[in-house]
């Protein structure tokens, strides 16, 4: 088969995105490493920012407290609403047009930008229901914004499960509910584990709609409800907007990249055993 | 015996499940009406086609001038730009992975991809801020390095691994014997994967980038640190700007909650949803337009 | 008694025709085969029974089906009458439990909870199946390690375990070996002296082997309905001497 010129034109095309892809990412993460690393140690982690401008000297560890308090907020607000509804799709309703409706609601939220959501909580948390910037007003914007993400994933795993389960269930005159209790939610819970770790993830590094609900500069992060918090990813904008410490800047992106990733990591191994489980 | 009791119970319970499915799902319809009715001054007392066309942005005038085309211009721009450099590398690698990889370089590309989505936006534009801004400003001389070509070029490396998760899952799904049959024809692999693979998974391709140009048109805080925030009408992909998602950002926490300063960011946020469905949407047609001609 | 009598029986799915006009009478404690070739919705015949059809999209019906007595449209909750007639499918399906738990799966639900009935069920549907023998030691065991023979015939004990007076095979043995198929061949001759079995299979030779009765189905039809040997050695209709001597399905 003879080689065209095209044909060397469209391998290189081909192989020299992938390897950039691979280059781009091992660029970001050695470069992360490079620039903080040194100065990500454990009193960077247990300490609160001082200094003038803030954040020039000690630590982030409010923002970690901050950033933990507002995805375990998101979970809590979002998981049942999204288990729910992925139940729905997944075992009542998988053909007629309220599952359609839903479906198509689900997916158009997953499109709505994240700063739209932090306006909406805005108007509101913020305002309306008179919270402030706080916590709450930040956990409510980013449950909604990881709703989809739950309803997609958990209903994903749900389909996944062998549908003769049902069958056998349903012959035996068995109902829905029972069947999806004791067979198919079992089955599946390394998956919906996997789906609500990356949603965890996606909230964890989230800036837009917290920045406008519930991130301060500086605060305690003690879990009030009511009370501004820090928060990672806002911490690393100010840090560099206000031009405050370039190293601390670094240090922090990295351990907000590294929290992330362990999240991912740890969903992509629940999707793996979930895989194993199903054959 | 089975009492009525298991009846009612399951009945009850499937109530419950429908229930909750269903107002979780209206949420979005309540954003849009609650979005909707706080900027509902600014509709009935500017008029649609006056907000989108004006270009100057100064709310807090007497009399106050709000118009957005400046912010509408600098978000497709940012997007557009972001989605012209994305497809060609996101749709590259996609076929790399399905078709070319090795398996061995495949395994390790994979999680890369997938780990790549995992980045928060934030680091993206400050990596983008700190390295990218400041390696213009000195290779081209600049006073400052930002640009809402920085921006596209930080958006795209966003939405790549966006684009070659799902055009790469459109290729797999192509049935294999095509690619068989080409192998029988003595056709050359590459000749194979663009005269007969990538028309077939278009539709699932398509999707992909125009998923990805939504989320490059929402996308608030890569542009925030990278596009300028520049409230004047853009003339060039290397002038400074400000989309959309970046106005909303900056100036929702100084406004007045009540003021029409406040009533034109919703506005601007309606503005901004409408424009991401009505991108989603009209492509959504056009694609059942193909997939009925095939 | 007549345990299930199809009454100008027809399904559709959409607007495609599936079963037509069937008229059928299934005689108690006996076992009736159902044969025909690929497609002649011999499986839709068998879950129309226990209205598990109607879970497909786009079935419906026309005419009735009386089982023990009762339009299966009448009985106010359909658990009832899935109660009442078992269904064994092709694939050998375990549900992902223990052994044990799969016997009781069903009694469970229906809310029995002594510990001893318990065990005592799952001794006596195990036997009427020929497995506790093999099991019986590790009752606790996952189900999944049970080989497709073994998987079989647990599918057989689950759905005796709700005491079913009627048992829809669907082509039970079509993916097991030949003492697979045996073992449970045996089982259902015994266990036709207390409940109604109504058997698919393609399997002529399992058909005589075993069946009182056969029916033979084609592109929806009832076409021939006799005592087994009858239908094999002189049936009536000539499609049905074309089927069973091989000339076509």
């Amino acid at each position: 088969m003879k080689k065209t010129m095209i044909d060397y034109l469209l391998m290189a095309w081909f192989w020299s995105s992938g390897l950039l892809i691979l280059v781009i990412l091992l660029a970001i993460i050695v470069y992360l490493i490079w620039r903080g690393g040194a100065f990500v140690n454990l009193e960077f982690i247990l300490e609160s920012p001082s200094g003038f401008p803030l954040g020039t000297e000690g630590g982030i560890f409010p923002a970690i407290k901050g950033t933990l308090w507002l995805i375990l907020l998101a979970l809590v607000l979002s998981i049942v609403p999204g288990l729910m509804t992925a139940i729905y799709l997944s075992e009542y309703g998988r053909s007629g047009r309220l599952a359609a409706f839903i479906s198509l609601l689900v997916q158009s939220m997953a499109g709505v930008p994240s700063i739209i959501t932090g306006l909406f909580v805005y108007a509101l948390g913020v305002v309306t229901l008179g919270w402030g910037i706080s916590l709450l007003a930040g956990g409510l914007a980013l449950a909604i914004m990881v709703f989809p993400v739950i309803v997609v994933s958990s209903r994903n795993a749900l389909l996944a499960i062998d549908e003769n389960y049902r069958l056998v269930a349903s012959s035996l005159g068995v109902s829905k509910s029972y069947t999806l209790y004791r067979i198919i939610l079992p089955r599946a819970i390394p998956g919906i584990l996997a789906g609500i770790l990356l949603a965890l993830g996606y909230a964890a590094g989230a800036t837009a709609p917290i920045m406008v609900t519930a991130a301060a500069i500086i605060a305690s992060s003690s879990g009030a409800l009511l009370e501004p918090v820090m928060a990672l990813p806002y911490h690393l904008y100010i840090l560099f907007t206000e031009h405050s410490s370039i190293h601390h800047a670094y240090a922090t992106a990295l351990v907000l990249v590294c929290l992330v990733l362990f999240l991912n990591i740890l969903a992509l191994s629940l999707s793996s055993l979930q895989e194993r489980i199903n054959r | 015996m089975i009492n009525l009791g298991a009846e009612l119970k399951e009945k009850i319970i499937s109530f419950i499940i429908i229930g909750a499915a269903t107002v979780s799902s209206l949420l979005l319809l309540a954003m849009l009406i609650y979005i909707l009715r706080e900027s509902w001054p600014i509709w009935s007392q500017i008029g649609v086609s006056a907000f989108l066309t004006g270009s100057t942005w100064r709310p807090l005038n007497t009399p106050p001038e709000i118009g957005i085309l400046s912010m509408i211009a600098s978000t497709m721009w940012v997007a557009g730009g972001a989605l012209l450099i994305a497809a060609p590398l996101g749709i590259g690698c996609a076929v790399f992975l399905a078709e070319f990889a090795p398996s061995s370089l495949a395994a390790v590309l994979r999680p890369v991809v997938n780990m790549l989505t995992g980045i928060p936006s934030v680091v993206y534009g400050f990596l983008g801020a700190a390295v990218l801004v400041k390696f213009f400003e000195v290779k081209f001389d600049l006073a400052s390095g930002e640009s809402l070509f920085a921006a596209s070029l930080i958006l795209a490396i966003m939405v790549i691994p966006f684009i070659i998760a799902n055009s790469e899952a459109a290729l797999r799904s192509v049935a294999s014997e095509y690619r068989h049959a080409g192998i029988a024809l003595g056709v050359s692999k590459p000749y194979l994967t663009m005269r007969v693979l990538v028309p077939l998974a278009r539709k699932g391709m398509l999707g992909a980038l125009v998923l990805a140009f939504g989320r490059a048109m929402g996308e608030t805080m890569a542009v925030l640190m990278l596009a300028g925030n520049i409230l004047r009408f853009p003339g060039s992909w290397f002038d400074k700007g400000e989309p959309l998602a970046a106005l909303i950002a900056l100036e929702l926490g100084s406004s007045i909650p009540g003021s029409f300063h406040y009533q034109a960011l919703f506005a601007a946020g309606l503005v901004l949803v409408v424009m991401v469905i009505a991108v989603n949407a009209v492509i959504n047609l056009l694609l059942n337009r193909i997939q009925n001609e095939v | 008694m007549n345990t299930v009598e199809f009454i100008d029986f027809s399904t559709f799915y959409g607007q495609k025709a599936v079963l037509r006009n069937i008229n059928m009478k299934f005689t108690a404690n006996s076992i009736t085969a159902i044969i025909g070739p690929s497609g002649c919705g011999k499986t839709t015949l068998l879950r129309s029974i226990n209205r598990t059809a109607e879970l497909e999209n786009g079935f419906n019906s026309r005419g009735d089906i009386r089982v023990l007595g009762q339009s299966i449209n009448e009985y106010r909750n359909v658990s009832i009458l899935r109660r009442r007639v078992g269904m064994v499918y092709q694939v050998p399906v375990a549900l992902p439990l223990s052994i044990m738990e799969n016997v009781l799966f069903g009694p469970k639900y229906y809310g029995v909870k002594n510990r001893s009935e318990l065990e005592a069920i799952t001794e006596k549907c195990l036997r009427r199946v020929a497995l506790w023998d093999e099991v019986k030691d590790r009752l606790k065991r996952p189900a999944s390690q049970l080989s497709g023979g073994q998987k079989q015939r647990l599918a057989i004990a689950r759905a005796l375990a709700v005491e079913p007076q009627l048992l829809l095979l669907d082509e039970p043995c079509s993916s097991l070996d030949p003492a697979s198929t045996g073992m449970i061949e045996d089982l259902l001759t015994q266990l036709a002296e207390e409940i109604t079995i109504i058997i698919v299979t393609h399997n002529l030779f399992q058909a005589k082997r075993i069946s009182h009765e056969t029916a033979f189905i084609l592109e929806g039809r009832l076409i021939e309905k006799a005592p087994t040997n009858k239908l094999f050695e002189s049936p009536e209709k000539p499609e049905t001497q074309g089927f069973v001597s091989g000339l076509f399905g």
